[in-house]
Protein backbone atom coordinates (compact mmCIF):
# COMPACT_ATOMS: atom_id res chain seq x y z
CA UNK A 1 0.00 0.00 0.00
CA UNK A 2 1.38 3.44 -0.92
CA UNK A 3 2.11 6.01 1.80
CA UNK A 4 -0.70 8.24 0.45
CA UNK A 5 -3.26 5.43 0.72
CA UNK A 6 -2.00 4.57 4.19
CA UNK A 7 -2.41 8.23 5.19
CA UNK A 8 -6.03 8.45 4.03
CA UNK A 9 -6.92 5.05 5.56
CA UNK A 10 -5.33 6.09 8.86
CA UNK A 11 -7.22 9.42 8.76
CA UNK A 12 -10.51 7.50 8.32
CA UNK A 13 -9.68 5.23 11.27
CA UNK A 14 -8.70 8.20 13.43
CA UNK A 15 -11.97 9.92 12.54
CA UNK A 16 -13.96 6.86 13.64
CA UNK A 17 -11.88 6.67 16.85
CA UNK A 18 -12.48 10.37 17.58
CA UNK A 19 -16.22 10.06 16.92
CA UNK A 20 -16.63 6.99 19.13
CA UNK A 21 -14.49 8.30 21.99
CA UNK A 22 -16.83 11.22 22.68
CA UNK A 23 -20.09 9.25 22.82
CA UNK A 24 -20.79 8.29 26.43
CA UNK A 25 -24.03 6.42 27.15
CA UNK A 26 -25.09 6.66 30.79
CA UNK A 27 -28.12 5.98 32.99
CA UNK A 28 -29.41 9.55 32.45
CA UNK A 29 -29.03 9.47 28.64
CA UNK A 30 -26.24 9.63 26.09
CA UNK A 31 -23.72 12.46 26.49
CA UNK A 32 -21.50 13.81 23.71
CA UNK A 33 -18.11 15.02 24.89
CA UNK A 34 -15.73 17.16 22.87
CA UNK A 35 -12.21 17.90 24.03
CA UNK A 36 -11.28 21.10 25.86
CA UNK A 37 -8.09 23.18 25.65
CA UNK A 38 -5.94 21.07 28.05
CA UNK A 39 -6.69 17.89 26.06
CA UNK A 40 -6.06 19.78 22.80
CA UNK A 41 -2.67 21.04 23.92
CA UNK A 42 -1.70 17.61 25.22
CA UNK A 43 -2.83 16.04 21.94
CA UNK A 44 -0.60 18.42 19.95
CA UNK A 45 2.37 17.49 22.15
CA UNK A 46 1.56 13.80 21.74
CA UNK A 47 1.28 14.06 17.94
CA UNK A 48 4.62 15.87 17.82
CA UNK A 49 6.20 13.08 19.89
CA UNK A 50 4.64 10.35 17.74
CA UNK A 51 6.01 11.92 14.54
CA UNK A 52 9.36 12.70 16.17
CA UNK A 53 9.82 9.13 17.45
CA UNK A 54 8.80 7.68 14.07
CA UNK A 55 5.62 6.03 15.42
CA UNK A 56 3.69 7.94 12.76
CA UNK A 57 5.05 8.49 9.26
CA UNK A 58 6.55 11.95 8.83
CA UNK A 59 3.95 13.75 6.63
CA UNK A 60 5.29 14.44 3.14
CA UNK A 61 2.09 15.08 1.18
CA UNK A 62 -1.55 16.07 1.72
CA UNK A 63 -2.76 12.54 2.71
CA UNK A 64 0.11 12.38 5.23
CA UNK A 65 -0.93 15.68 6.78
CA UNK A 66 -4.58 14.57 6.79
CA UNK A 67 -3.56 11.56 8.86
CA UNK A 68 -1.64 13.73 11.34
CA UNK A 69 -4.48 16.27 11.68
CA UNK A 70 -7.15 13.60 12.20
CA UNK A 71 -4.76 11.70 14.46
CA UNK A 72 -4.34 14.80 16.63
CA UNK A 73 -8.12 15.18 16.91
CA UNK A 74 -8.38 11.48 17.83
CA UNK A 75 -5.64 11.94 20.45
CA UNK A 76 -7.56 14.86 21.98
CA UNK A 77 -10.85 12.95 22.03
CA UNK A 78 -9.18 9.88 23.57
CA UNK A 79 -7.56 12.06 26.23
CA UNK A 80 -11.01 13.51 26.94
CA UNK A 81 -12.22 9.93 27.37
CA UNK A 82 -9.32 8.88 29.62
CA UNK A 83 -8.62 11.97 31.73
CA UNK A 84 -10.40 12.00 35.11
CA UNK A 85 -13.61 14.06 35.39
CA UNK A 86 -13.14 17.77 36.16
CA UNK A 87 -12.00 18.46 39.71
CA UNK A 88 -8.89 18.47 41.88
CA UNK A 89 -8.00 14.95 40.73
CA UNK A 90 -7.87 16.03 37.07
CA UNK A 91 -5.64 18.99 37.91
CA UNK A 92 -3.24 16.71 39.80
CA UNK A 93 -3.16 14.09 37.03
CA UNK A 94 -2.71 16.59 34.17
CA UNK A 95 -0.03 18.51 36.09
CA UNK A 96 1.81 15.24 36.82
CA UNK A 97 1.58 14.15 33.19
CA UNK A 98 2.79 17.52 31.93
CA UNK A 99 5.91 17.15 34.09
CA UNK A 100 6.76 13.52 33.26
CA UNK A 101 5.33 13.03 29.75
CA UNK A 102 8.28 14.33 27.79
CA UNK A 103 10.83 12.20 29.68
CA UNK A 104 8.64 9.09 29.74
CA UNK A 105 7.54 9.13 26.12
CA UNK A 106 10.61 10.57 24.40
CA UNK A 107 13.12 7.96 25.56
CA UNK A 108 14.33 4.79 23.85
CA UNK A 109 12.88 3.25 20.73
CA UNK A 110 9.44 3.93 19.27
CA UNK A 111 8.31 0.51 20.52
CA UNK A 112 9.09 1.74 24.03
CA UNK A 113 7.19 4.98 23.34
CA UNK A 114 4.10 2.96 22.37
CA UNK A 115 4.50 0.68 25.42
CA UNK A 116 4.78 3.74 27.71
CA UNK A 117 1.72 5.25 26.05
CA UNK A 118 -0.20 1.98 26.54
CA UNK A 119 0.73 1.85 30.24
CA UNK A 120 -0.32 5.48 30.63
CA UNK A 121 -3.69 4.77 28.98
CA UNK A 122 -4.17 1.75 31.26
CA UNK A 123 -3.46 3.78 34.40
CA UNK A 124 -5.78 6.59 33.31
CA UNK A 125 -8.56 4.10 32.44
CA UNK A 126 -8.08 2.37 35.81
CA UNK A 127 -8.38 5.67 37.62
CA UNK A 128 -11.44 6.90 35.74
CA UNK A 129 -13.43 3.70 35.22
CA UNK A 130 -12.51 1.69 38.32
CA UNK A 131 -11.02 3.72 41.19
CA UNK A 132 -13.29 6.78 40.99
CA UNK A 133 -16.59 4.82 40.67
CA UNK A 134 -15.66 2.58 43.63
CA UNK A 135 -14.65 5.52 45.82
CA UNK A 136 -17.74 7.40 44.67
CA UNK A 137 -20.08 4.67 45.86
CA UNK A 138 -18.27 3.92 49.15
CA UNK A 139 -16.74 7.20 50.32
CA UNK A 140 -19.08 8.65 52.94
CA UNK A 141 -22.87 8.80 53.04
CA UNK A 142 -24.77 9.47 49.80
CA UNK A 143 -26.40 12.82 49.09
CA UNK A 144 -29.47 13.41 51.24
CA UNK A 145 -28.46 10.84 53.87
CA UNK A 146 -27.31 11.36 57.46
CA UNK A 147 -29.19 14.63 58.02
CA UNK A 148 -26.96 16.90 55.98
CA UNK A 149 -23.68 14.98 56.31
CA UNK A 150 -24.42 13.23 52.99
CA UNK A 151 -24.67 16.60 51.23
CA UNK A 152 -21.30 17.64 52.70
CA UNK A 153 -19.76 14.33 51.55
CA UNK A 154 -21.30 14.82 48.11
CA UNK A 155 -19.82 18.30 47.73
CA UNK A 156 -16.39 16.98 48.82
CA UNK A 157 -16.63 14.18 46.26
CA UNK A 158 -17.69 16.63 43.52
CA UNK A 159 -14.73 18.85 44.39
CA UNK A 160 -12.38 15.90 43.95
CA UNK A 161 -14.00 14.61 40.72
CA UNK A 162 -17.33 15.57 39.17
CA UNK A 163 -18.02 11.94 38.26
CA UNK A 164 -21.04 10.97 36.13
CA UNK A 165 -21.96 7.27 35.99
CA UNK A 166 -21.60 5.55 32.61
CA UNK A 167 -23.20 2.39 31.23
CA UNK A 168 -21.28 -0.74 30.05
CA UNK A 169 -21.83 0.43 26.44
CA UNK A 170 -19.58 3.42 27.20
CA UNK A 171 -16.73 1.05 28.11
CA UNK A 172 -17.29 -0.87 24.89
CA UNK A 173 -17.29 2.30 22.77
CA UNK A 174 -14.12 3.55 24.49
CA UNK A 175 -12.41 0.21 23.88
CA UNK A 176 -13.45 0.27 20.20
CA UNK A 177 -12.19 3.86 19.86
CA UNK A 178 -8.78 2.85 21.26
CA UNK A 179 -8.75 -0.12 18.88
CA UNK A 180 -9.38 2.10 15.85
CA UNK A 181 -6.64 4.48 17.02
CA UNK A 182 -4.20 1.56 17.37
CA UNK A 183 -5.10 0.29 13.89
CA UNK A 184 -4.60 3.79 12.42
CA UNK A 185 -1.23 4.03 14.16
CA UNK A 186 -0.30 0.60 12.79
CA UNK A 187 -0.99 1.89 9.27
CA UNK A 188 1.26 4.90 9.86
CA UNK A 189 4.05 2.75 11.33
CA UNK A 190 7.17 3.52 9.26
CA UNK A 191 9.55 0.69 8.28
CA UNK A 192 12.23 0.48 9.57
CA UNK A 193 12.38 2.42 12.83
CA UNK A 194 14.08 5.72 11.87
CA UNK A 195 15.39 6.24 15.45
CA UNK A 196 17.22 2.96 15.97
CA UNK A 197 20.13 1.44 14.12
CA UNK A 198 18.81 -2.15 14.41
CA UNK B 1 -3.25 18.00 -22.65
CA UNK B 2 -2.94 14.92 -20.40
CA UNK B 3 -0.15 16.34 -18.25
CA UNK B 4 -0.75 15.77 -14.53
CA UNK B 5 -1.77 18.70 -12.37
CA UNK B 6 1.29 20.37 -10.74
CA UNK B 7 -0.11 19.53 -7.29
CA UNK B 8 -0.89 15.91 -8.18
CA UNK B 9 2.19 14.41 -6.48
CA UNK B 10 1.24 16.17 -3.24
CA UNK B 11 -2.18 14.45 -3.36
CA UNK B 12 -0.63 11.08 -4.13
CA UNK B 13 -1.05 11.24 -7.92
CA UNK B 14 -4.38 10.36 -9.54
CA UNK B 15 -5.14 7.21 -7.58
CA UNK B 16 -8.95 6.65 -7.74
CA UNK B 17 -8.92 4.82 -4.39
CA UNK B 18 -7.25 7.85 -2.83
CA UNK B 19 -9.85 10.24 -4.24
CA UNK B 20 -12.64 7.96 -3.01
CA UNK B 21 -11.02 7.77 0.42
CA UNK B 22 -10.76 11.54 0.72
CA UNK B 23 -14.41 11.98 -0.37
CA UNK B 24 -15.45 9.37 2.23
CA UNK B 25 -13.35 11.17 4.84
CA UNK B 26 -15.09 14.49 4.13
CA UNK B 27 -18.57 12.89 4.21
CA UNK B 28 -17.85 11.04 7.46
CA UNK B 29 -16.42 14.22 9.02
CA UNK B 30 -19.61 16.14 8.20
CA UNK B 31 -21.77 13.24 9.47
CA UNK B 32 -19.80 13.17 12.75
CA UNK B 33 -20.20 16.92 13.29
CA UNK B 34 -23.96 16.64 12.62
CA UNK B 35 -24.22 13.65 14.97
CA UNK B 36 -22.54 15.56 17.80
CA UNK B 37 -24.65 18.63 17.09
CA UNK B 38 -27.88 16.62 17.09
CA UNK B 39 -26.85 14.59 20.19
CA UNK B 40 -29.35 11.73 19.61
CA UNK B 41 -30.15 9.58 22.64
CA UNK B 42 -30.42 6.25 20.83
CA UNK B 43 -29.72 4.64 17.46
CA UNK B 44 -33.31 5.02 16.23
CA UNK B 45 -33.19 8.74 16.96
CA UNK B 46 -29.81 9.28 15.30
CA UNK B 47 -31.08 9.69 11.73
CA UNK B 48 -33.95 12.01 12.58
CA UNK B 49 -31.89 14.14 14.98
CA UNK B 50 -29.05 14.51 12.48
CA UNK B 51 -31.55 15.49 9.79
CA UNK B 52 -32.97 18.16 12.09
CA UNK B 53 -29.45 19.54 12.57
CA UNK B 54 -29.19 19.99 8.82
CA UNK B 55 -32.57 21.77 8.69
CA UNK B 56 -32.32 24.11 11.68
CA UNK B 57 -35.41 26.23 10.89
CA UNK B 58 -38.11 23.57 10.98
CA UNK B 59 -40.74 24.02 13.69
CA UNK B 60 -43.19 21.16 12.99
CA UNK B 61 -40.73 18.20 13.04
CA UNK B 62 -39.33 19.39 16.36
CA UNK B 63 -42.79 19.68 17.88
CA UNK B 64 -43.66 16.20 16.57
CA UNK B 65 -40.42 14.80 18.03
CA UNK B 66 -41.20 16.43 21.38
CA UNK B 67 -44.66 14.82 21.44
CA UNK B 68 -43.21 11.44 20.48
CA UNK B 69 -40.58 11.63 23.23
CA UNK B 70 -43.22 12.60 25.82
CA UNK B 71 -45.47 9.70 24.76
CA UNK B 72 -42.48 7.35 24.88
CA UNK B 73 -41.76 8.59 28.41
CA UNK B 74 -45.32 7.73 29.47
CA UNK B 75 -44.91 4.20 28.09
CA UNK B 76 -41.53 3.80 29.83
CA UNK B 77 -42.97 5.04 33.11
CA UNK B 78 -45.84 2.58 32.84
CA UNK B 79 -43.24 -0.17 32.33
CA UNK B 80 -41.42 0.95 35.47
CA UNK B 81 -38.33 2.41 33.76
CA UNK B 82 -38.37 5.69 35.67
CA UNK B 83 -34.79 6.63 34.84
CA UNK B 84 -35.29 6.16 31.09
CA UNK B 85 -38.64 8.00 31.29
CA UNK B 86 -36.95 10.98 32.98
CA UNK B 87 -34.31 11.03 30.23
CA UNK B 88 -37.05 10.96 27.54
CA UNK B 89 -38.89 13.83 29.22
CA UNK B 90 -35.67 15.87 29.19
CA UNK B 91 -35.36 15.09 25.46
CA UNK B 92 -39.01 16.12 24.91
CA UNK B 93 -38.40 19.41 26.75
CA UNK B 94 -35.30 20.04 24.62
CA UNK B 95 -37.18 19.49 21.35
CA UNK B 96 -40.14 21.58 22.51
CA UNK B 97 -37.85 24.47 23.48
CA UNK B 98 -36.14 24.32 20.08
CA UNK B 99 -39.59 24.34 18.40
CA UNK B 100 -40.59 27.34 20.55
CA UNK B 101 -37.52 29.25 19.41
CA UNK B 102 -38.32 28.50 15.77
CA UNK B 103 -42.07 29.24 15.86
CA UNK B 104 -43.04 31.94 13.40
CA UNK B 105 -46.48 32.69 14.90
CA UNK B 106 -47.73 33.18 18.45
CA UNK B 107 -50.10 30.15 18.39
CA UNK B 108 -47.25 27.79 17.50
CA UNK B 109 -45.05 29.41 20.13
CA UNK B 110 -47.73 28.96 22.80
CA UNK B 111 -48.24 25.29 21.85
CA UNK B 112 -44.51 24.60 22.02
CA UNK B 113 -44.21 26.46 25.33
CA UNK B 114 -47.02 24.41 26.89
CA UNK B 115 -45.44 21.20 25.65
CA UNK B 116 -42.09 22.30 27.05
CA UNK B 117 -43.51 23.26 30.44
CA UNK B 118 -45.66 20.08 30.54
CA UNK B 119 -42.59 17.91 29.89
CA UNK B 120 -40.63 19.71 32.62
CA UNK B 121 -43.47 19.32 35.11
CA UNK B 122 -43.95 15.64 34.21
CA UNK B 123 -40.24 15.18 34.85
CA UNK B 124 -40.53 17.09 38.13
CA UNK B 125 -43.38 14.81 39.28
CA UNK B 126 -41.42 11.74 38.25
CA UNK B 127 -38.34 12.88 40.17
CA UNK B 128 -40.49 13.78 43.18
CA UNK B 129 -41.85 10.22 43.20
CA UNK B 130 -38.36 8.74 42.78
CA UNK B 131 -36.80 11.00 45.42
CA UNK B 132 -39.47 10.37 48.06
CA UNK B 133 -38.81 7.44 50.38
CA UNK B 134 -40.69 5.83 53.33
CA UNK B 135 -40.65 7.85 56.56
CA UNK B 136 -37.84 5.87 58.19
CA UNK B 137 -35.40 6.64 55.35
CA UNK B 138 -34.15 10.09 54.31
CA UNK B 139 -35.39 11.41 50.95
CA UNK B 140 -33.01 11.69 47.98
CA UNK B 141 -32.39 15.44 48.16
CA UNK B 142 -30.31 15.47 44.97
CA UNK B 143 -33.25 14.17 42.92
CA UNK B 144 -35.71 16.49 44.68
CA UNK B 145 -33.44 19.49 44.03
CA UNK B 146 -33.22 18.50 40.37
CA UNK B 147 -37.03 18.33 40.25
CA UNK B 148 -37.29 21.74 41.88
CA UNK B 149 -34.88 23.17 39.29
CA UNK B 150 -37.12 21.79 36.50
CA UNK B 151 -40.22 23.34 38.05
CA UNK B 152 -38.49 26.70 38.64
CA UNK B 153 -37.46 26.68 34.98
CA UNK B 154 -41.11 26.23 33.93
CA UNK B 155 -42.25 28.96 36.32
CA UNK B 156 -39.70 31.44 34.96
CA UNK B 157 -41.43 31.46 31.55
CA UNK B 158 -44.98 32.76 30.85
CA UNK B 159 -47.28 29.72 30.61
CA UNK B 160 -51.06 29.09 30.70
CA UNK B 161 -52.72 29.75 34.11
CA UNK B 162 -53.56 26.05 34.55
CA UNK B 163 -49.96 25.00 33.91
CA UNK B 164 -48.77 27.68 36.30
CA UNK B 165 -51.10 26.41 39.05
CA UNK B 166 -49.79 22.89 38.51
CA UNK B 167 -46.20 24.12 38.69
CA UNK B 168 -46.84 26.09 41.89
CA UNK B 169 -48.47 23.07 43.58
CA UNK B 170 -45.57 20.88 42.58
CA UNK B 171 -43.07 23.47 43.76
CA UNK B 172 -44.79 23.67 47.14
CA UNK B 173 -44.71 19.85 47.50
CA UNK B 174 -41.02 19.76 46.61
CA UNK B 175 -40.12 22.55 49.04
CA UNK B 176 -41.96 20.71 51.82
CA UNK B 177 -40.14 17.48 50.97
CA UNK B 178 -36.80 19.25 50.98
CA UNK B 179 -37.17 20.43 54.58
CA UNK B 180 -34.71 18.99 57.07
CA UNK B 181 -35.68 15.78 58.89
CA UNK B 182 -39.16 15.63 60.44
CA UNK B 183 -39.90 19.24 59.49
CA UNK B 184 -41.37 17.94 56.22
CA UNK B 185 -44.43 16.78 58.17
CA UNK B 186 -45.05 20.20 59.73
CA UNK B 187 -48.03 21.78 57.90
CA UNK B 188 -47.25 24.79 55.73
CA UNK B 189 -48.90 27.98 57.03
CA UNK B 190 -51.41 29.37 54.48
Amino acid sequence: MSDARRGVAAALLFLVAAGMAGVVPGPGGTRYHTFALPEGIFALLLSYLLVLRGVWLRPADVPGWLAVVYGTVANAQLLELLFPPPGVLEWVVVAGLAVVAWGALNAGSRARTIASLGSLALLLALLKFSVIPVLWSRLGPRAGDAYGLGDVAESARRLMADYQPVSPAAHLLGFAALGFWAFGTHLLWAEPDPNTAY
Amino acid sequence: MNEPHPLAPRFGGQDPWLVGGVVLLVLLSVATVLLYRGAPQNVAEAGARTWLSVRPDDFTPRLARARQARERALVLRAQGSDSAAAAQLAVAAGYAWEARERASESAGRATATELWAGSLLDRGELLLARGSTPWWRPDDDALLSEALASVDQALATPVAPETRRRAEQLRSSLQTKLRRGPLEWVPTPR
